[in-house]
């Protein structure tokens, strides 16, 4: 991926929205940043405390009432805008909580799910991680095109889907649950932002998840 | 219709009607992008337009991007008013409202239709979520009302067991009219409400030093010189 190199590792992209997306959802947007994935399987002794900590902050009263602040509030608005049920297939930071409430914690998984953890608790932010050796060229969000398929997703794609996608194919459903890239030397840390979530909030997730992935 | 069927002379021919609909749609100007279909539609064509590739939806037959955009906001303020009746309620369940598609489908622009739909039923899950937090409110109220007559006259209610549940609050509090000292007091008419606080504390109860210390056998036994 040329663009990051170019910019230096610390830039934050902004990447491109289709046109016929951008018309019916003028405040969708999508930024990324690439980071780098420290060697070994656990994440440092700071980085589970600071998960634990997290867990403990949150509460059953917190997780009802999630739904109504201003950014979980404004991807549950537009998940039902585009015909998904969010309470069926909720946004990342509504997953999470339902996670923590039914597990009694936030379980470390790894360094890059546990920064990508951290990051959507703290900020709310709908964020993803990708393995920077598996995109190829700059990421955009589009429509999918009839028999695609998500090259990093799960399922095969209904036409007309929007998809997080590079310079060549479909990589994953922006607010699907992709596999979180484990063992990988860099990773791309995307947040997708809508309508009512602010500009300064996308950027801070990635930071977030960038200080907790290097920390 | 079957093949043997006579057909009058008055019927049109099913080949010929079909080719004058095959006819009709490949005069229809085919468009291969956004642009080009606004331009068409501001021209004030009227034939139906064919969508960008892999956009398969009924988006472009007779749908208005104003329209949609109504749609969605009527949609964003149900939802909120949704979530923000839910959270009053501290129910955690979702509110069952029918999805434009079916259950796990990926995320897509809707068309006016879809939107409509999906504003019926949240208009419908917002309605049925404030009956039921007016009943819910509704029951509290008798609840509080039947505890205030409890109190004042135990007897009347005999065995009846209020909780801090049917009164909407949180905690384990049970409010429970029984007879004092038993049979004895189920005979002498002598009721009263007992309040039981609940669970016991997550930490548990304090250690506290015994009331009769208990002395060791050797303090006990005197040993005669």
């Amino acid at each position: 991926m040329s663009g990051a190199a170019d910019r230096g590792d610390d830039a934050v992209l902004e990447g491109a929205v289709a046109p016929e997306l951008a018309a019916e959802f003028p405040g969708l947007r999508l930024v990324y940043c690439e980071a780098r994935v420290p060697e070994g399987k656990r994440s440092s002794a700071a980085v589970r405390d600071r998960l634990r900590l997290l867990a403990d902050r949150q509460a059953g009263a917190q997780a009802v009432h999630l739904r109504e602040r201003e950014i979980p509030s404004a991807y549950r608005v537009f998940l039902r805008q585009v015909g998904v049920d969010p309470d069926r297939d909720p946004s990342p930071v509504e997953r999470l909580m339902l996670e923590r409430m039914r597990e009694g914690s936030l379980r470390s998984e790894g360094p890059v799910s546990d920064a990508l953890r951290i990051a959507v608790v703290e900020t709310e932010v709908a964020m993803l991680a990708l393995d920077r050796a598996a995109v190829d060229g700059e990421l955009h969000l589009r429509l999918s095109g009839e028999g695609e398929k998500a090259a990093l997703g799960e399922s095969a794609l209904d036409a007309g889907t929007i998809v997080l996608a590079d310079r060549s194919r479909a990589l994953v459903e922006p607010f699907g649950q992709p596999s979180v890239p484990e063992g990988c030397s860099h990773c791309l840390f995307v947040a997708v932002g809508v309508v009512g979530v602010p500009a300064p909030a996308l950027s801070e997730g990635l930071w977030c998840a960038r200080a907790a992935l290097e920390s | 219709m079957s093949p043997n069927a006579v057909r009058s002379a008055s019927e049109p021919d099913p080949a010929a009607r079909l080719a004058q609909v095959m006819a009709v749609e490949a005069k229809a100007p085919q468009v291969a992008s956004w642009e080009s279909m606004a331009t068409a539609q501001d021209a004030g064509a009227t034939a139906p337009i064919a969508p960008p590739p892999g956009l398969d939806t009924a988006l472009f037959t007779s749908d208005d991007p104003r329209a949609r955009r109504d749609l969605r906001d009527q949609i964003a303020g149900l939802e909120r008013e949704l979530c923000s009746i839910v959270a009053a309620a501290l129910d955690g369940h979702g509110v069952g409202v029918q999805p434009a598609r079916g259950r796990g489908a990926g995320a897509r622009i809707l068309s006016t239709d879809e939107l409509e739909r999906m504003r019926d039923s949240l208009a419908g899950a917002v309605q049925s979520a404030r009956r039921e937090l007016s009943a819910r409110a509704e029951d509290q109220s008798s609840a509080r009302a039947l505890l205030e007559r409890m109190l004042a006259d135990p007897s009347t209610y005999r065995w009846v067991r209020v909780s801090n549940s049917d009164l909407g609050e949180p905690g384990c509090r049970h409010w429970h009219s029984r007879p004092r000292f038993g049979l004895f007091g189920v005979l002498c008419n002598w009721w009263r409400v007992k309040v039981s606080s609940g669970c016991p504390l997550a930490r548990g109860r304090p250690v506290r030093a015994p009331l009769i210390r208990r002395r060791p056998v050797s303090e006990l036994v005197r040993v005669r010189p």
